[in-house]
């Protein structure tokens, strides 16, 4: 349904995005996962048709974002990471202007505002001007604006942003009832638990590249059975490069003068005898923390850093 | 096109919904044009264009002496003023028989209580026989009252320290040399606003008896009329063509673009929405005019629509500015800066009857000045068909050019930089 080949998106000197390509299924949620300025909202925007790409292809419904733009944009919906809403404008106001804007008309359009009002549990605010909303039901009104016309392919862009709980909760079920209800959705989020939850698919992106894809259980497969060991302290990264280099089945994500990262399978076991080795090379070891595999190991692993940082 | 309909509909419901800001872009031209009235009195009142006022000063402050000064220091004729000190009993007097416009009594610790900034009261006794000139002497008045408020902001230490050096009885003694210092500081502050708005409108004054005597039948405010309206439709086109910030920084451009409509659809209607707002406002101008000011105005329908298309051209002759800007302060500004001296140099602070020859030469080639004398032309009767038609097709052409710069720049750069 969403068909990325190649996508690149250069601001000036800065690449935005750098040769992305990835698909998405119609019912299903692919996730793109990646800390801020990794180039998600720049790739959305050159999915929605709102940014042209420098080089590279979309196409949504087999139609090219940039060739049959209007055509490829009648199947999107888009909900933008910055509101896009009417302050002076009801909730009801605001959702029949952009339900016009993709054709909906008359009784119809009156009736599916009605619904999705109820859907996102304003319809008891439906009168109200939207400057008087809390952040959280900005949020889901700006979710329902972009659901309302029934789009087949949906873009959240981290559509859960400083928001209260309760709304997060509600609006995480009602992605999942889109692509339930068979649309395809493009989810992005820097936040690894609602990825790990909510997706069927990722593609975790950093610096503009997408640096791992596929399925959960693909992508947990890549970390193995390693777990991460995150060492804090005193060190001398050569010394302590040089020293766990026989070391077998062990890789050394990042080694610098306060933090060591290590990826061993049964690391807790192996323990006592990696201090031996750490402390021959010299290393004041103050703090250990251990990581099951999971996307966050997978994260470090691939980037050597941390997603919130 | 029907997104376009959509789109213009929902601007004028946000507008309805914002009265403030509508009244501040219709505000400011009209609070202009109470200045620029004052200035040039009232239209036909012929006979006595200036003002006699009477002055009783209780205070003798230092503060008192300067309103008097400024109300009377233009003896020559520039000001629709003189002013005349007179002792309280002589001033109730005479404003009783009739003699003088107005009676203003200035009362005893005035300076004191406007340097305090506490509440105090000027008495204007207005002669009930004369009908403009003593409005005229309560609005000046007014404004005057503002300015030494806004003097006193400015200079409200120096007068402080002035008023401190009086001795106990209340004789104003202050060196001679700081009171030039500071007066000359003053004068020039004022001097540089008077010289903005009042000069040349009141060089006009002087005209306008001539003008109607070989002129019947054109009364002067309906050649000025147009100069207000064309003003107050500047100022509401300036604020029209802010809104697009707004859809910018509140997400709803970027929204619009990705919706299955063109961005020329969405210009489009936002445009009708002006253009139905400037059409609204010049017919309520009409009507006030006509009703409420007496002008008889030609060919109203026809000034409505000149005025409405007008209206859509200013717009568009603004709105490339705040698509160009790197910010809303920026693009405000500019939009100012460009704004200010179209006004003045196309007929809507003062006439063009009211300029040196060259520069109302310059003033008619302006975009807004050229439009202007379209619709003088029409409001007095005195247009031609074919070169109004010319006219029309002309700004309906640079209007089109205009259009698809903005769509270029609202649907490209200005949608999507960050
Ligand atoms: N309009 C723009 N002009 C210049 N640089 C931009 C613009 N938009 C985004 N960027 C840069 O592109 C990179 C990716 O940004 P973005 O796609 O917004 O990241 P994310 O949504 O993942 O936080 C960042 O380094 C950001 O600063
Ligand atoms: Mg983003």
């Amino acid at each position: 349904m969403i068909e990325v080949e190649g996508l690149r998106k250069e601001y000036g000197d800065l690449v935005a995005v750098d040769g992305v390509s990835f698909t998405a299924e119609a019912g299903a949620i692919y996730g793109l996962l990646g800390p801020n300025g990794a180039g998600k909202s720049t790739t959305i925007g050159c999915l929605s048709g709102l940014l042209e790409p420098t080089a590279g292809s979309v196409r949504v419904l087999g139609r090219d974002v940039v060739g049959e733009a209007l055509a490829a944009r009648e199947s999107l919906g888009v909900v933008p990471q910055e509101l896009a809403l009417y302050e002076d404008l009801s909730a009801s106001e605001n959702l029949a202007y952009w339900g016009g804007a993709y054709r909906m008309r008359g009784g119809e359009l009156r009736a599916r505002v009605a619904q999705v009002l109820e859907e996102v549990g304003l319809a008891d605010r439906a009168k109200e001007p939207v400057k008087r909303f809390s952040g959280g039901m900005k949020r889901r009104l700006n979710f329902a604006c972009g659901v309302l016309h029934r789009p087949q392919v949906l873009l959240l862009d981290e559509p859960t942003v400083g928001i209260d709980p309760q709304s997060r909760v509600r609006l995480i079920e009602l992605v999942r009832e889109q692509a339930a209800g068979g649309t395809c959705v493009l989810y992005t989020t820097h936040y690894m638990e609602e990825a790990e939850s909510l997706c069927d698919r990722l593609g975790i992106i950093d610096g503009g590249k997408l640096i791992a894809e596929g399925t959960l259980a693909e992508l947990r497969g890549k970390v193995g059975e390693r777990d991460l060991l995150r060492l804090a302290g005193v060190f001398d990264p050569e010394r302590v490069r040089a020293a766990l280099e026989g070391v077998e089945d062990l890789d050394v994500v990042q080694a610098d003068a306060e933090l060591v990262m290590l990826a061993v399978p049964g690391a807790s076991k192996r323990l006592p005898s990696l201090f031996a080795v750490l402390t021959e090379a010299g290393a004041d070891v103050r703090e250990t923390t251990m990581t099951q595999p999971s996307l966050e190991s997978l994260f470090i692993e691939l980037t050597g850093k941390e997603l919130r940082e | 096109m029907s997104f376009a309909l959509l789109t213009a509909k929902k601007d004028l419901r946000r507008h309805m919904r914002d009265p403030v800001s509508l009244l501040l872009w219709l505000g400011i031209p009209l609070a202009i044009a109470g200045l620029i009235r004052l200035a040039f009195g009232g239209g036909g009142d012929g006979a006595g264009l200036r003002a006699h006022v009477l002055v009783v000063d209780l205070d003798q402050s230092f503060l008192s002496q300067f309103l008097l000064g400024a109300m009377g220091q233009q003896q020559g004729g520039e000001l629709p003023f003189e002013a005349e000190a007179v002792d309280l009993e002589e001033g109730r007097r005479r404003i009783d028989d009739g003699d003088g416009s107005a009676l203003l009594i200035i009362p005893e610790g005035f300076a004191e209580a406007v340097l305090e900034e506490q509440a105090c009261t000027l008495e204007l006794v207005k002669n009930p026989a004369q009908r403009i000139l003593p409005g005229m002497v309560e609005e000046a008045l007014t404004m005057l009252v503002d300015g030494v408020y806004y003097v006193h902001r400015t200079f409200g230490e120096p007068l402080r320290s002035i008023l401190e050096s009086e001795p106990a009885d209340g004789a104003f003694t202050a060196p001679n040399a700081e009171v030039a210092r500071i007066s000359v500081e003053i004068n020039e502050a004022i001097e540089n606003i008077g010289e903005l708005i009042f000069p040349p409108a009141i060089e006009l004054v002087v005209e306008v008896p001539e003008e109607e005597d070989d002129g019947p039948g054109i009364d002067f405010g309906v050649l000025f009329f147009p100069s207000m309206l064309f003003m107050t439709l500047f100022f509401l086109a300036g604020g029209l063509t802010e809104d697009f910030w707004v859809e910018r920084t509140q997400g709803t451009l970027r929204r619009a673009l990705v919706t299955p409509n063109r961005a020329a659809a969405f210009l489009l209607g936002k445009l009708l929405a002006a253009v139905a707002l400037i059409a609204l406002v010049s017919a309520a101008a009409h009507v006030l005019g006509q009703l409420a000011f007496g002008l008889e105005l030609q060919n109203v329908p026809l000034a409505i629509l000149w005025s409405a298309v007008a209206g859509a051209f200013l717009v568009l002759v603004l709105l490339p500015i705040q698509l160009i800007a790197s910010s809303q302060r920026a693009a405000n500004l500019l939009g100012n800066l460009v704004m200010m001296p179209l006004l003045m140099l196309g007929g809507s602070f003062f006439p063009f009857e009211a300029m040196p020859d060259w520069m109302a030469a310059v003033g008619k080639r302006t975009p807004n000045g050229w439009a202007l004398e379209q619709l003088k032309a029409i409001t007095t009767g005195t247009y031609d068909v074919p070169s109004l038609a010319v006219a029309f097709g002309g700004l309906l052409a640079v209007c089109a050019v205009l259009f698809a710069l903005c769509t270029w720049r609202l649907g490209g750069a200005f949608a999507r930089s960050a």
